[in-house]
């Protein structure tokens, strides 16, 4: 029984995302996102963030891709990269007032791996310095 | 018996002498009424609503089966609180008084009617102190504190217009299928 242990390790180290059923994006900002979020995305002024002006502006800049795949309700959330990835496409595409441009680039799994791992400590200074550069 | 004869008769006439024909018909009359008007009143028909055990708000229909006012109606797979269907309010309605948190907690749960998946948000229901009827803490994929986003711990009254005001009781209301 010298596999026992490995197996263990295997299966832990997927975690909830790859054990739990995988669900199409939608479901996965309503069980994920909307809860704070609300289901268009809207927030509440003051204490949860809309994505709904800023999340196609931001995806546009290097530096707004690396925050929306490192604040915290997306680095942390019980899914896989590639999961991830498909959620954020999805929300770029259904709860965005600013239209979607031509010049749109899909995330990717492998982008989300490499930005979510590293912590992003102050949300709110990152978030302002980049709502001053989307207003420019 | 002529001691009991003239008591029956002396108090006869003075009811008679005291009280006018009409008055009995009267004093009936606003009884009746007055009986019948009761149950119109608010605070009757709050003491009603209220009314703990036996009184369910919604029967169950064979697409939403069970009972709404039990902690094992199958939409309260991941519930943390009180029932809102024995607080004066049902499984998707706050009771009078109280409003409804916008921000809340969400889990999935299976429906036995149809074997599928939904997304259930269970919103609580704030500005009244604790219901303290029909508790329920059943933990489906419930999340510890430090993550915040599917942990039923929280009080999600925080999410309300007036942040911080009193728990009441939850509500389990459908999102959408979970697929």
């Amino acid at each position: 029984m010298r596999l026992a242990p490995a197996v263990a390790t295997v299966v832990l180290a997927l975690g909830p995302a790859s054990a739990a059923l995988a669900y199409q994006p939608r479901v996965n900002f309503q069980l994920q996102c909307m809860g704070c979020h609300h289901a268009d995305g809207a927030g509440e002024e003051g204490r949860v963030p809309s994505v709904r002006r800023t999340l196609v502006p931001f995806s546009a800049l290097a530096d707004g891709r690396d925050f929306v795949m490192r604040v915290p309700g997306v680095a942390q959330a019980p899914l896989n990269d590639a999961e991830v990835a498909a959620l954020l496409n999805w929300m770029v595409r259904n709860l965005s007032d600013v239209a979607v441009p031509a010049t749109f680039v899909d995330y990717s799994a492998e982008e989300v791996g490499r930005a979510r791992h590293r912590p992003l400590a102050a949300v709110r200074g990152a978030r302002a310095a980049l709502l001053r550069r989307i207003a420019e | 018996m002529n001691w009991l004869d003239r008591i029956a008769e002396d108090s006869g006439r003075a009811l008679a002498r005291r009280t006018s024909r009409r008055s009995l018909l009267a004093g009936l009359g606003s009884l009746l009424v007055g009986a019948a008007a009761m149950p119109l009143l608010p605070v009757a028909r709050g003491a009603e609503a209220k009314a703990p055990a036996g009184q369910k708000p919604a029967a169950g229909t064979a697409a939403d089966p069970g009972d709404p006012a039990s902690c094992e109606y199958w939409r309260h797979c991941a519930i943390d609180g009180f029932l809102c269907s024995c607080c004066g309010g049902s499984q998707t309605q706050c009771p009078p008084g109280t409003e409804m948190s916008a921000i809340t907690w969400i889990g999935t749960c299976h429906n036995p009617a149809d074997g599928k998946d939904y997304v259930i948000s269970y919103n609580d229901c704030c500005g009244k102190s604790s219901c303290g009827r029909c508790f329920c803490n059943r933990n489906e994929r419930d999340t510890p504190l430090y993550q915040p986003g599917q942990s039923n711990d929280y009080n999600w009254c925080s999410g309300s217009t007036q942040a911080n005001i009193p728990y009441h009781c939850s509500t389990a209301r459908i999102v959408g299928t979970a697929e």
